[in-house]
């Protein structure tokens, strides 16, 4: 039997582990927020489910490491090529809405998918050729890589590994909070951010006030696509940016906009940061071969349980009592 | 006296008939069958790809896992187990069918994307399962073993990881095993003519009318007592059933599989086969998979003599995948055979009088 004393030792022993994870699992889920975020803004103005969301992350990485450190690029200053690399994102994305309008019009769902699908696979495989195979390390925001930070020796013993703060990581939590402050401004405030709104309410609607429903379309996917860059391009320095890392981050954001109800904009928020958190922890504790199966795992058991997403369940729980 | 009128099918089933078995005729090395005998093999996946997409309105992008569960539940069997490949052929369609449904039993009662999204999520844990896989037997198993005195690697099968299964046996009726390319060009064959007569005769079936009238409008099917999710489900489990067929067929035929055979790029391969050869056609389904293995086998060429066009395959692929869904969303043989009907209908009678296209829309409201 242990005494109660050194089982509490032991538990604030780990503290450090525990933070740097839930550290660096924050950092990531704000990553898998900021795709799922990409996700609803598309979702919700057109019903349209962009499985070429991922491929958005992608443009942002590649394009911004082209423009700031490739061997034959234009070396511009991080601070041009950051919004370059947005509007080139932006540019596909509306690209891809002009596409979708005929058949936004009639189109099954099924239709719509496989559009959005075959999108995905162009554009990775375009990008497969304009930059190759390999992966490529991108330089950093800042020049300062991170801070080590000594927890209290009363709290985690003497002997304690410190818990390091990295700059990217922070640079990449400052822009998910400055995009989702950002977006709530914009759609609760600006006219813009209200028509997209409307359209998404009520397409015929929308129209007959005089929104051009067309241009709310191309708009939300460009929204969409500059918000995925920017994603992109925070999360490049971390993970290094390669033609396909957009498939998996895109399946991930997915599985936190699915998780967080599907066209719910703080759920999805929520739960891009519960799964980026989960997914590091369950990769120290439980095994990290399987890192990448966790989210899935967990969008299915969503979809069984509540396939409107983890907080509409909340909300019918409460509804009910 | 009645005479004897041939159905559509059996007519289409014996042409079918006639060409697999002449085709070889005209093959000057038995190497080129070998393409011919995926068409068979992806040809069986399509059937059942197509009537869920085309019959039940939902698309499955996870029916790699599917294939993929055929083929290893065959390779491990056999391997590993001693099974024979009869009986674990069989075996490996079970085994999809029961997952298909545990699968799709919640998302198929729900609007048209959660079933894409499940089998999204569902492929990717298959493969990265595949590719993960611990080669060593974890400790419980291996206690396991030791408590029913059996070896370890009996409890904990292995799938090779990413270097995947080799040396799998072929499939063979007695002393006559299916070695040579032109046996195995048959054999596959042979199922995929089975697997096209079996969905034919479904579809033309009550349970095809069922899910004419599911695909027309849910709404009225519900209202006239079609049981929506039910015949979906049934649909769903069906073509998850066949792609473990050609799964197993896959793996006796190469005698070997790995996990990359099996990725998300493959599940999309197969959308496109589907999308070529028309929804809801079943005899498009042999159309689409030779286009798409005839073309990869050309790019691949291609490739080879230029490498930077080696990922041209993708590129191809998603843009018919995205022309055809914009401008034809039927599908190239349905629009095709549309478009030959009527310009044949319009030479032999006047145009019919038909309502206004938007009274009907307004009746349906």
């Amino acid at each position: 039997m242990t005494e109660p004393v050194y089982a509490r030792k032991r538990i604030m022993g780990n503290l450090p582990d525990i933070l740097q994870l839930l550290f660096t699992g924050l950092a990531v889920g704000s990553i898998y927020a900021i795709i799922a975020v990409g996700f609803t803004v598309i979702f919700s103005s057109t019903q349209v489910v962009n499985f070429a969301q991922g491929e958005f992350v992608m443009i942002g990485a590649l394009v911004s490491y082209w423009l700031v450190g490739a061997e034959h690029g234009p070396h511009l200053p991080l601070l041009l090529a950051l919004p370059l690399a947005v509007l080139t994102a932006m540019f596909v994305g509306s690209a891809l809405g002009w596409v979708l309008m005929r058949p936004l019009k009639d189109a099954s769902v099924t239709t719509l998918i496989i559009i959005t699908v075959g999108a995905s696979m162009l554009m990775h495989g375009i990008a497969s050729m304009l930059w190759g195979k390999d992966p490529v390390s991108v330089t950093a925001f800042s020049k300062t890589s991170g801070y080590s930070l000594y927890l209290p020796a009363a709290l985690t013993g003497p002997d304690a590994y410190p818990v390091y703060i990295g700059t990217q990581e922070l640079w990449v939590m400052g822009l998910a909070a400055l995009i989702v402050l950002l977006l709530t401004f914009f759609f609760n405030k600006t006219m813009v951010g209200k028509a997209m709104r409307a359209v998404s309410v009520n397409r015929h609607g929308a129209r007959l006030i005089g929104i051009n429903v067309s241009r709310m379309v191309v708009g939300a996917f460009a929204l969409s696509a500059a918000i995925g860059a920017i994603a992109g391009a925070a999360i490049a320095p971390i993970s290094m940016a390669s033609y396909g890392m957009g498939t998996m981050l895109g399946l991930k954001g997915f599985a936190a906009a699915i998780v967080g109800g599907l066209g719910n904009f703080p759920g999805s928020v929520i739960a891009g940061l519960l799964l980026g958190i989960m997914e590091n922890f369950s990769a120290t504790y439980i095994s990290s071969q399987y890192k990448d199966a966790f989210a899935f795992i967990i969008l299915l058991v969503v979809l069984v349980i509540s396939p409107n997403g983890i907080v509409a369940l909340f909300r019918r729980r409460r509804a009910r009592a | 006296m009645t005479r004897f009128r041939p159905s559509l099918t059996m007519i289409s089933a014996v042409v079918g008939i006639l060409l697999v078995t002449i085709v070889p005729c005209f093959v000057k090395n038995s190497y080129a069958l070998v393409p011919l005998t995926f068409i068979a093999i992806f040809t069986i996946v399509v059937i059942g790809l197509n009537l869920l997409m085309g019959y039940a309105g939902q698309v499955s992008l996870g029916h790699a896992a599917f294939f993929a569960i055929g083929a290893y539940t065959s390779g491990i069997l056999t391997t590993q187990y001693g099974f024979s490949p009869w009986l674990a052929m069989p075996a490996g369609m079970v085994l999809a069918g029961l997952v298909a449904f545990l699968v799709g039993m919640p998302c198929l009662r729900l609007h048209g994307h959660y079933l894409a999204m499940a089998t999204l999520g569902f492929g990717m844990i298959i493969y990265i399962l595949l590719m993960q896989w611990p080669d060593f037997t974890p400790m419980p198993f291996e206690r396991l073993g030791a408590l029913l005195h059996i070896p370890a690697s009996l409890v904990w099968p292995t799938t090779g990881g990413a270097s995947g299964l080799v040396d799998i046996p072929e499939l063979a009726v007695g002393p006559f095993v299916f070695h040579e390319n032109i046996q195995k060009f048959y054999l596959t064959w042979a199922f995929a003519i089975l697997a096209l007569l079996l969905c034919a005769n479904i579809v033309n079936s009550r349970v095809g009318r069922a899910l004419r009238a599911v695909h027309g409008s849910e709404a009225a099917a519900a209202t006239l007592g079609v049981n929506i999710a039910a015949y979906k489900i049934q649909v769903f489990v069906l073509s998850a059933v066949l792609a473990a067929l050609a799964g197993s067929l896959y793996a006796h035929v190469v005698n070997f599989v790995s996990p990359p055979t099996f990725n998300f790029i493959r599940s999309v391969d197969f959308v496109v086969m589907v999308v070529i050869g028309g929804m809801a056609s079943i005899w498009g389904a042999v159309l689409g998979a030779g286009t798409i293995v005839l073309l990869g086998n050309w790019l691949q060429d291609v490739g080879a003599k230029y490498p930077r066009f080696a990922e041209f395959d993708l590129i191809i692929h998603s843009a018919i995948l995205i022309l055809v869904m914009i401008f034809m969303p039927a599908g190239i043989v349905c629009t095709v055979r549309d478009a030959v009907l009527r310009w044949l209908r319009g030479r032999t009678a006047a145009p019919t009088q038909t309502a206004p296209a938007h009274v009907e829309e307004v009746a349906t409201k």
